[in-house]
């Protein structure tokens, strides 16, 4: 697939597409049914990036649960909100959120194996009315 | 510095939304890639905030791209309204029309839609292998049936069907897109369809409205909760499929604009900056083309209603207009502009 511009997802700068893509097959070989994602922090994101970046997910977990699960690690006040996304090789998507991992994998799952998701958080979804 | 959009134009622009017959695809692989650049000129700019002007309205219509909202407008209010309030479910009180807007495009309704609780699941997580920032961290989740996810995939099936107004006949009953959608999720010829049934029975259900709010110039959201039984909810039932954050802050009980009772009302007075806070990540600061508003503004609903599958919009994908250090290096490497695919 051709690429264009600068790699800007760090995973993929850490590891070249050889590595990643037998990291991908040992994972998936090694855990039927669960599935490597890799979290990111969309470039606009102000949150601190979270310790943990690489997850085995279940297949049936939704995308609304796994954002509980990034949203619980990442600290969030009650007031923010998070939303994922999917941007890869300048490609974007939002993915509804009730949408199983298994199939967003099959949907934008990279080349290299991996599933690249990304967040991102908004305080003002969470605002509360006190200006109305 | 907001993402304003006028009330002209927004109503022209639902229209268009409305009348696009394909559905998109959700998949990267049969989506024919958008690319901004090409017709930069004629679409609306997030990052100056320009506000909608019939010219974007009218080169979004000849544009090919499609979106799959299962929104339809109101219907026509009928002339011998008898003041019972079933009759206006789907059309609003003749009284209470705005007079600049069309009887039939006062607002945008979407019904019956399912509210799957949000349940407390237990989450587990451990480090499976590996340590500091390399580990991998499995996650699963406790007690998880696959009843609850089958279900949303067979909606998105179901709500790519075009909207046909013809469909809309004057009976309160109104077959509307989503009646023939859960009578379908029912049928569907699934393994266990049989499960499938238990659990519409059982889910609460949800009517949106969607209207224009002059005084924040952005669109504002209403719903109305029904039991499993069709009863309408009562007091404040409705607070659970809201996510704390936001019940009674942004959430509230308020008076219908258009309809006679009391429905739950997502104060739009954060709206605009939301909108255009998320329309700056999805485009990465680049222009993005005005058919993308109600896509992103229904994706951003979900944020605050989580539990309500709303989702008319599959995934959409965006090829982002390059900036001009990539053009650049895309011209050296003699690859060709935006050949992210």
């Amino acid at each position: 697939m051709m690429r264009s511009g600068k790699e800007t997802n760090p995973y993929k700068q850490k590891h070249d597409f050889a590595a990643r893509s037998a990291e991908a097959r040992r994972i998936r070989k090694k855990y039927s049914e669960q599935y490597p994602v890799i979290v990111l922090r969309g470039k606009r994101c102000k949150l601190p990036p979270l310790d943990k970046n690489k997850f085995i997910v279940s297949g049936e977990m939704t995308l609304a649960q796994f954002q509980q699960i990034i949203r619980s690690r990442s600290n969030l006040a009650a007031s923010q909100s998070i939303f994922v996304y999917v941007e890869n090789d300048g490609k974007f998507a939002i993915p509804e959120t009730s949408k199983a991992i298994r199939q967003l994998y099959q949907d934008f799952g990279d080349d290299d194996g991996f599933l690249y998701l990304t967040y991102h958080h908004d305080d003002a979804f969470g605002a509360s009315a006190l200006e109305m | 510095m907001l993402l304003h959009i006028k009330k002209a134009t927004f109503v022209a622009f639902l229209s268009l939304s409305l009348s696009l017959k394909n559905s998109l695809s959700n998949q990267f692989t049969s989506l024919k890639p958008i690319h901004i650049s090409q017709t930069l000129s004629l679409y609306l700019s997030v990052s100056q905030t320009k506000s909608l002007s019939p010219l974007h309205l009218s080169a979004s219509l000849s544009n090919q791209i499609s979106l799959s909202l299962s929104l339809s407008f109101n219907q026509k209010p009928q002339c011998d309204g008898d003041g019972d309030a079933r009759a206006h479910r789907g059309s609003g009180l003749p009284e209470k029309q705005r007079k600049h807007l069309p009887a039939d495009k006062q607002y945008l309704q979407t019904r019956n839609v399912p509210c799957f609780p949000q349940e407390d699941r237990e989450v587990e997580e451990m480090i499976v292998e590996g340590s500091d920032d390399e580990a991998w961290v499995a996650t699963s989740i406790q007690g998880m049936t696959d009843t609850v996810d089958e279900l949303p995939e067979e909606k998105t099936q179901t709500t790519q069907a075009p909207v046909d107004p013809d469909d809309l006949d004057d009976d309160d009953d109104i077959p509307t897109l989503e009646d023939e959608d859960y009578s379908g999720a029912a049928v569907v010829d699934d393994d266990d369809s049989g499960a499938a049934e238990e659990t519409v029975r059982q889910l609460r259900t949800y009517d949106i409205t969607i209207h224009y709010d002059g005084h924040y110039s952005t669109p504002r959201v209403w719903l109305r909760g029904y039991a499993a039984s069709g009863e309408p909810l009562q007091g404040d039932e409705w607070e659970s499929d809201f996510s704390v954050d936001h019940a009674n802050k942004t959430v509230t009980l308020e008076q219908h604009p258009h309809l006679p009772d009391h429905w739950v009302s997502i104060h739009p007075c954060k709206h605009a900056e939301a909108m255009k806070n998320m329309m700056d990540t999805v485009s990465d600061g680049a222009a993005l083309d005005v058919k993308y508003y109600m896509v992103i503004f229904l994706k951003f609903l979900q944020v605050i209603i989580p539990s309500i599958s709303y989702d008319f919009t599959s995934s959409f994908q965006v090829v982002r207009q390059m900036n001009p250090e990539e053009m650049q290096a895309a011209a050296a490497t003699g690859a060709p502009a935006a050949a992210a695919n």
